[in-house]
């Protein structure tokens, strides 16, 4: 109980700083300045979390221990991430460029999701023989429903478009691939249900869905040129990320108890 | 009635095999003793070609004495080269290598039939070296754990790659050895109550990885229990009395499915909590600790 104060508080500062960068609109420039820095400060410290999170749990494990390897690629992915943000606020800031699309940091985002991917696959490889064929079937044909939704009701407008090659193929990719990190975090998550180690994977199968709700709302708004550093969708980004950091120190603790 | 080295090795080799019949070039004899070594396994690493047969003891968590017939050979022979770096060679030869579980014998149930190294403690005056020593009979028993001549605890990269009390162990029984005094051989520990521990880790498998990892768990100890003439029946263990060797080797195989997703720090953690689970209950039930 000792212990668990300054998390409840770090928690709930958390939440009242996402609810004062995303959940309000207007205001004076100051407001406005604040709500601006908070949120590009809320985007870099969420996957820099999550990263951390991500590695505390790879730390539980020995040398040579397969989910070390999962959890140290989650790590590197999430850090990925925290430096495409990093840049993206640079670009912002120096560089002079209100939304920096595409751009260098781009290249970070898409490392962050092939890196995710590869953990997600070397923990599905160790867990598959756990799942039964007929859920293994249905999370796949939820990963696909859920991409079509998506694809048919935001994406392919802008796949079709005239628009840039790189814009094209950044929007569709984002949440393809985030949407079936979904299913692929649920894996697991099965496979171990009725155990502890059922829950982180579900905080980083909901990590997913929050990733995926953000990136297609992201290919939206900037489509429709409505994107902005204070839109509320960004919360989703900090959420997800938050649940993978989550998930990362659940599993460590789960690793741990025994 | 005292047996031969060839007898006793004879007996080990028809028991249990941990593995068999490895083609020598794909193992590390240095790497798999200082493993065997450090997981508490007593057992036999046997290595053969068309002309030679060796086996090193690996003891109490300890490399001990190494053995080597003619192939078929009834009396064991003392190479020129010392310690187990003829096994080795015979290993990177191409010859084939096994893992038998078992235990070296008491010094009283062994016969000397090995020549002792012109520059051992038990030589005799005037012996010279001359390639592989023809063994002799002799009806003098001879310390079991001073066969080795004396400084091969150095000889090879063993020590360097087990832990530290090994490499001390070592040291010790190099410098240790007495003519005439024949030391001890160490008795097995009193076995743990490993039915009731294995019952433990599979709960605790199934409260922390899930009731799926436990059966896995279960079916793989049902498995390794099968060849002993014990089973599973749900979550009840059943099991003859086994030597501790054995339920080593079983409950190395019945964790490998854990150890392949969880990890081996995990596995090792969750048996340490499982034991003292174990131990606790026991004192409080008022039994045995």
């Amino acid at each position: 109980m000792k212990r668990r104060w300054p998390v409840l508080v770090a928690a709930g500062l958390l939440v009242a700083a996402v609810a004062y960068a995303y959940g309000f609109e207007g205001g004076s420039l100051q407001d406005r300045v604040a709500r601006h820095v908070l949120a590009t400060v809320l985007q870099v410290a969420a996957p820099l979390l999550a990263g951390i999170g991500c590695a505390a749990a790879a730390r539980a494990y020995a040398r040579g221990d397969p989910e070390r390897r999962v959890w140290a690629t989650g790590a590197a992915a999430a850090l990925a991430w925290t430096a495409g943000r990093a840049i993206f606020a640079f670009d912002q800031w120096w560089g002079q460029r209100a939304l920096p699309y595409p751009s260098v940091a781009d290249g970070f985002f898409v490392a962050f999701y092939i890196l995710l991917a590869a953990a997600l696959a070397l923990e599905i490889r160790l867990v598959l023989p756990m799942v039964d064929r007929s859920i293994r079937l249905a999370l796949f044909g939820l990963g696909v429903a859920g991409w079509a939704v998506g694809f048919v009701y935001i994406l392919e407008p802008i796949v079709v478009s005239s628009t840039g090659l790189m814009p094209r193929l950044l929007s569709a990719f984002y949440p393809t691939a985030a949407v079936f990190l979904i299913p692929a975090g649920l894996v697991p998550a099965i496979g171990f249900r009725g155990g502890l180690s059922a829950y982180p994977w579900l905080a980083v199968a909901a990590a997913a869905l929050c990733l995926a709700a953000a990136s297609l709302g992201y290919a939206l708004l900037t489509w429709y040129d409505l994107y902005s550093q204070v839109h509320g969708i960004n919360a989703l980004w900090v959420v997800g990320f938050v649940l993978l950091g989550l998930g990362g120190f659940w599993q460590k603790k789960v690793q741990e108890e025994v | 009635m005292p047996a031969t080295r060839r007898e006793i090795f004879d007996r080990v080799r028809a028991g249990p095999a941990l593995f068999a019949g490895i083609p020598g070039a794909e193992v590390d004899i240095d790497r798999l003793a200082a493993h065997l070594a450090a997981r508490g396994f007593n057992a036999g690493v046997y290595a053969s070609d068309d002309h030679l047969e060796g086996v090193l003891w690996i003891q109490d968590g300890t490399p001990q004495d190494t053995w080597y017939f003619e192939a078929g050979g009834e009396e064991a022979l003392l190479p020129m080269v010392p310690g187990h770096h003829l096994l080795r060679d015979l290993a990177a030869r191409g010859g084939a290598v096994s893992v038998h579980i078992g235990t070296l014998p008491q010094a009283a149930d062994l016969t000397a039939d090995v020549e002792p190294a012109p520059d051992s403690p038990f030589a005799p005056p005037g012996v010279a070296p001359e390639g592989l020593v023809v063994p002799r009979p002799s009806t003098t028993a001879a310390p079991v754990f001073a066969a080795e001549p004396a400084g091969t605890g150095h000889a090879g990269p063993l020590p360097h790659l087990a832990p530290p009390a090994q490499e001390a162990a070592l040291d010790t029984a190099a410098s240790e050895v007495q003519p005439g005094l024949p030391s001890i051989a160490i008795p097995e520990p009193p076995p743990h109550p490993w039915p009731a521990i294995l019952s433990d880790v599979s709960a605790r498998v199934a409260r922390l990885r899930g009731p799926r990892l436990a059966s896995l768990f279960l079916g793989a100890l049902d498995k390794a229990l099968a060849g002993y003439g014990g089973q599973v029946h749900g979550d009840r263990i059943e099991a003859p009395v086994l030597p501790e060797s054995a339920w080593r080797a079983i409950v190395e195989a019945a964790c490998s499915p854990i150890v392949a997703i969880a990890g081996r720090a995990f596995m090792d953690r969750t048996i340490a909590a499982a034991e003292r689970s174990v131990q606790e209950d026991r004192v409080a039930g008022g039994g045995a600790p």
